[in-house]
């Protein structure tokens, strides 16, 4: 597991990629991407939401059967949960969607953006950050 | 938990299928299928009878959701659903997924304890999410 926190975010690398990523946007269906964010503040206490980066090690990238997992884990939470593959500059997709998941073609090595917001956001993220 | 039924022209193709959606269920799904004729397993075709028997074999109260391949397979489930009573007809739905990846979604949301509606209409949002996507 090669995780890093939001905190400890942006890294270098991911933000210029974020940021090329902002500027040439692949426009179309393309849903803005927080990389960047915080907890949430006090006047939006009731929607938190909590971001991290992960790190593919499965030498098969991320597969169909791990994306099962994945969105099985997704799906007990409220939080709207998103995932962009920042190593290929994709936009943000439905982490309950395994047909959305596996349009991130990620590769061993890819970093994915995870995002969720809602009230159990934060407990989200926890479960799913394991299971890279 | 709701059952799948796989139609396919081909018995090795509805095979396959399920392998796959076996594969993304969780164990209390019932997974069955019905592919090619009924004489000879290698004759490509669909028939309302094998595929009759294919929903009685996974049938529950929770309902039945069907995925075809193309053409006739959707003519043959028609029959097959005619042939049902009243009581189980209602409670199974011909679906409009492309049959991998709908089975694949179906298969996955079934086994999260999805109703009926809920697990097709996650199977057909199929039809408008492109392979390539979100890539550039």
């Amino acid at each position: 597991m090669e995780n890093c926190p939001s905190h400890t975010f942006p890294q270098k690398e991911s933000l210029e990629e974020h940021e090329r990523r902002s500027q040439s946007g692949p426009g179309g269906n393309a849903r803005p991407l927080h990389p960047d964010s915080q907890p949430a503040p006090a006047n939006n206490s009731h929607q938190p939401s909590q971001s991290v980066v992960v790190t593919i090690t499965d030498p098969r990238g991320l597969h169909l059967r791990s994306g099962r997992d994945v969105v099985r884990t997704a799906s007990q939470f409220q939080a709207r949960i998103t995932a962009a593959n920042l190593s290929r500059n994709s936009s943000a997709v439905d982490l309950k969607s395994i047909l959305q998941l596996v349009q991130l073609q990620a590769r061993q090595g890819h970093e994915l953006q995870l995002a969720a917001s809602g009230p159990d956001a934060e407990a989200a993220i926890e479960a799913l950050r394991s299971l890279f | 938990m709701i059952g799948l039924v796989i139609v396919s022209h081909s018995a090795k193709l509805a095979e396959g299928v399920r392998e796959l959606a076996v594969q993304m269920a969780g164990d209390e799904v019932g997974i069955s299928q019905a592919g090619g004729l009924p004489d000879d397993a290698q004759a490509l075709g669909t028939d309302a009878f094998k595929i009759l028997s294919a929903i009685e074999e996974v049938w529950c109260e929770d309902g039945v959701l069907l995925l075809m391949d193309v053409g006739s397979s959707v003519m043959s489930a028609e029959i097959a659903l005619e042939m049902l009573p009243e009581q189980q007809r209602r409670k199974c739905l011909l679906s409009n997924a492309p049959l991998v990846e709908g089975a694949i979604v179906a298969a996955l949301h079934a086994g999260l304890g999805e109703p009926l509606q809920t697990v097709n209409a996650v199977a057909e949002a199929a039809l408008s999410t492109p392979k390539l996507a979100n890539t550039g």
